[in-house]
């Protein structure tokens, strides 16, 4: 009985995630004398919480069987014109607004791109990428004299509340909802329908097309609320927020149980994957690594995981006798 | 339910073309309400096509279709879904990724709160499994996990809970032994009895005559007949209809033409893999063109692709000219000099944007280039010049790209790519599929040229006419197994559709 417990606690696919993060928290903590230390565990969780938000959306995306490389882009684009609106002296809900509304309609350029004119994800979340980024820079030269967002606006990223910041807050209540949504309601049901088997999705009268163009929308929001909390934490926009994030994401959502092959993966993987990317980087900073050095182990880790997701994927295919 | 409907579903001179080809003309038949019916024809005769428009997955060039009296305006899935038309597809169309019972209720009709209640979801498929005599499967267990019968029986489930007013299956015991396939019939018959109207598609003729109220026969795309299924008929009467072309339009080979050689210049031997292809061996001699014909999934096309390395095997050897391949890759294959053919000149055959003499010349880049790796172009344009006069291909210039040709054309093209690099094997996949009557005969032709100059063809095709006319033996395939060879003193379209269809010969053993 034991041991059926622990076997399925082994199988399960947000395992992996789990126990590397365990293994890179016994390294920090036995290798490095600050780990433990608030202030680490602070600034840890303010770049954890606006990476995880962007990861669900990458995460929805892979359950359906696509990724979106744009997503960096689309924070900085929406952090500096969060900053834009703030010198245009709009008051704080209308900023608000206005960056969710920007997060949004790059969430649907992507979606329509892919989607309804069926461009391939890589090429065309690339393309908008280099979209979002270009308008970034645009804007930055106004922005960058911003000394500071307003007060209201400062709130969301440095207010606490009971210990743990407001961002935090509204992370565990994504938690919450989105796990609900992924396992109680028809409509995220349907993206895992669509990512097993897009063709039998279609015929048993699923809009594959539409479910998603939704979550490349909903990618898109959540991005601008990434950029909302983690702008606001560090008082005004900068011009290098959102870099490498989208790599950050996909790798976190596939060691989260992920996979390009699409039809499965959940929040709590997503969450876990994000938790390690974290550790790393904190690892990393901790033990004074180069940035050199850095991209080699980033890079390295995401060749192993596509490459083992390829792998398991083609064994179940032989395993079916389909190659 | 006094009072039974006899056309209930009412197929109305439907036509469907494919640019060139067409799939269907003119057909009109009816269905009754409450009755098993039949389709039954050969590959390409337009079965598939027509559930495909039944089911709204087409839409027709010309014709309607009426159920019930209400006559169907959109041809989506969703609206024959919503006028009660269900389907169980050929190939599984299930998610491996999802659990027994999301399979057989995909949208999720158990609800709590706006919660999905899985504790009912799972009661409810349990009921189900039991029902359909699916006892070892696990509501909560991943589909991948279940057996391709269980699959099968389970996509079927789908389709009955959904409490349709017509269910289709296309070939839906493909995937079952014949105890699963039994059980099937059982379930069927039940359906009826509760009012059900069934379209069934199928190549078993015993399972046909088995569960069948009428048998309609297709054959080319048009309408053939609909035969009552009484005592009165008998497997004959279904190949008969099936098959009864006039053949004296068509030239057959005469025995006084087969070549006898005694050299085996390509062998199989037990060539094999699970689920796709069980141990099959045969021998090509020099000089002979062999046909290999079987009606859909009976796996020839898996055959061909695997003897030429494009599709994994799991064991099995290939001889090329008594020698043994230590690797069986499509490279190997091309410097053994033995050549593959493919069916689908527009994905598998032509670099349709490049110029035809690139195209002719593609295998025999090697051989016209000097020791750098520099081609000679002078010699190049002269053997394609070659083979595009010796096929007749008509031409505006040598640059035009094959895009802009006719599908005989195109076929042309691909066949003297085929033969420049002069193979002493040749391996064709439909090779005359939806070209016209003119380019057909001059493949023909072709083919039958070669074979007299000492090339060993085999031939893949499901037009028995064609492989009657080109080959000197034909080996049929019947559930992934050759099951028998007829030799060109012995070809009648009879003899060949009942390998194909029933598995034996119609000698004797009338079953």
């Amino acid at each position: 009985m034991q041991q059926s417990i622990i076997k399925k606690i082994v199988k399960k696919n947000e395992s992996i995630a789990a126990f590397l993060c365990i293994f890179l928290v016994i390294v920090l903590t036995v290798k490095s004398d600050i780990f433990w230390d608030p202030r680490n565990l602070h600034s840890l969780q303010v770049s954890f919480v606006p990476t995880a938000m962007i990861a669900f959306g990458m995460m929805f995306l892979l359950i359906c069987g696509y990724f979106d490389m744009s997503v960096g882009s689309i924070m900085l684009l929406c952090a500096i014109a969060a900053g834009k609106f703030t010198m245009m002296g709009l008051p704080v809900p209308v900023v608000i607004l206005l960056t969710l509304g920007i997060g949004l309609i790059m969430g649907c350029i992507n979606g329509f791109l892919v989607s309804i004119l069926g461009i391939n994800a890589l090429i065309a979340t690339l393309g908008m990428q280099y979209v979002g980024y270009g308008a970034a820079m645009l804007l930055w030269n106004e922005v960058r004299t911003l000394q500071s967002f307003d007060d209201t606006y400062i709130f969301l990223g440095e207010g606490e509340f009971g210990g743990l910041y407001v961002m935090t807050w509204v992370l565990l209540v994504m938690i919450l909802a989105f796990s609900i949504f992924l396992k109680y309601a028809s409509g995220g049901k349907r993206l895992y329908f669509v990512g097993g088997n897009k063709e039998a999705a279609k015929l048993i009268g699923f809009n594959d097309r539409r479910i998603l163009f939704l979550a490349y929308a909903a990618t898109g929001v959540l991005t601008a609320i990434a950029a909302i909390f983690r702008s606001a934490y560090i008082h005004k926009p900068t011009q290098y927020m959102g870099e490498g994030i989208h790599m950050t994401c996909f790798i976190a959502c596939v060691i989260g149980g992920g996979s390009f092959a699409g039809g499965k993966g959940s929040v709590i993987g997503a969450v876990l994957g994000v938790i390690f990317m974290s550790l790393l980087t904190n690892m990393f900073n901790l033990l004074q690594m180069s940035p050199e050095l850095q991209n080699v182990v980033v890079g390295v880790i995401l060749v192993l995981v596509v490459t083992l997701d390829g792998y398991m994927n083609m064994k179940k295919l032989r395993a079916q006798g389909k190659i | 339910m006094s009072g039974k409907n006899t056309e209930y579903l009412k197929i109305n001179n439907i036509t469907k073309a494919y640019g060139v080809v067409k799939a269907l003309t003119d057909v009109s038949f009816s269905i009754e309400q409450g009755e098993i019916h039949t389709i039954l024809g050969e590959n390409g005769a337009g079965k598939s096509t027509l559930v495909k428009i039944i089911m709204g997955e087409e839409t027709p060039d010309s014709g309607t279709i009426t159920l019930d009296g209400e006559q169907v305006k959109t041809y989506t899935p969703s609206a024959a879904q919503a006028m009660g038309v269900r389907m169980v597809h050929q190939e599984l169309a299930v998610f491996e990724n999802m659990t027994v019972a999301e399979n057989i209720y995909p949208s999720h009709s158990f609800k709590k709160g706006g919660r999905i209640d899985y504790k009912e979801l799972y009661r409810e498929t349990g009921k189900q499994l039991e029902r359909f005599g699916l006892k070892t499967v696990n509501p909560e267990e991943q589909m991948g996990g279940v057996t391709l019968a269980g699959q099968q029986m389970i996509e079927i489930i789908r389709c009955i809970v959904a409490n349709p007013k017509v269910i289709i299956l296309d070939e839906p015991t493909s995937g079952l032994n014949d105890e699963e396939a039994d059980r099937l019939m059982e379930i069927l018959e039940r359906l009826k009895a509760e009012g059900m109207t069934i379209i069934y598609i199928s190549h078993r003729l015993k399972e046909i005559m088995r569960i069948s109220d009428r048998v309609t026969i297709m054959r080319d795309g048009q309408y053939v007949t609909t035969l009552l299924n009484d005592e009165n008929l008998t497997e004959n009467d279904l190949i008969n209809n099936m098959v009864g072309r006039d053949l004296t339009l068509y030239s057959i080979k005469k025995p006084q033409d087969v070549i006898h050689n005694e050299e085996v210049v390509f062998e199989v031997k037990n060539l094999a893999k699970a689920h796709a292809l069980n141990p099959s061996n045969l021998q090509l001699h020099k000089g002979e063109i062999l046909g290999i014909f079987g009606l859909e999934g009976s796996g020839v096309t898996k055959l061909s692709r695997m003897m030429y390395g494009l599709e994994r095997k799991d064991s099995g050897d290939i001889y090329v000219k008594g020698e043994k391949l230590n690797k069986v890759t499509p490279k190997h294959m091309v410097d053994k000099q033995v050549m593959y053919l493919n069916n689908n000149r527009k994905v598998a055959g032509l670099l349709l944007d490049m110029p035809v003499t690139d195209n002719v010349s593609l295998p025999i880049l090697g051989k016209v280039s000097n020791r750098l790796g520099f081609i000679n172009n002078k010699e190049l344009k002269k053997i394609s010049t070659e083979y595009i006069k010796k096929f007749s291909i008509a031409l505006p210039s040598l640059s035009t790209k094959p895009r802009k040709l006719s599908g005989g054309n195109q076929q042309k093209v691909m066949m003297s790519a085929c033969l420049a690099p002069e193979p002493e094997v040749v391996i064709v996949n439909e090779p005359t599929r939806g070209i016209d009557v003119g380019a057909k005969e001059e493949i023909h032709k072709f083919l039958l040229e070669i074979a007299k100059k000492g090339v060993g063809v085999i031939v893949f095709s499901s037009e028995l006419p064609e492989l009657m006319r080109l080959s000197d033996r034909i080996k049929i395939m019947r559930d992934n197994t050759i099951v028998g060879e007829v030799e060109c003193s012995e070809f009648t379209e009879q003899t060949l559709m009942r390998y194909a269809a029933v598995g034996v010969s119609g000698k004797g053993e009338e079953a």
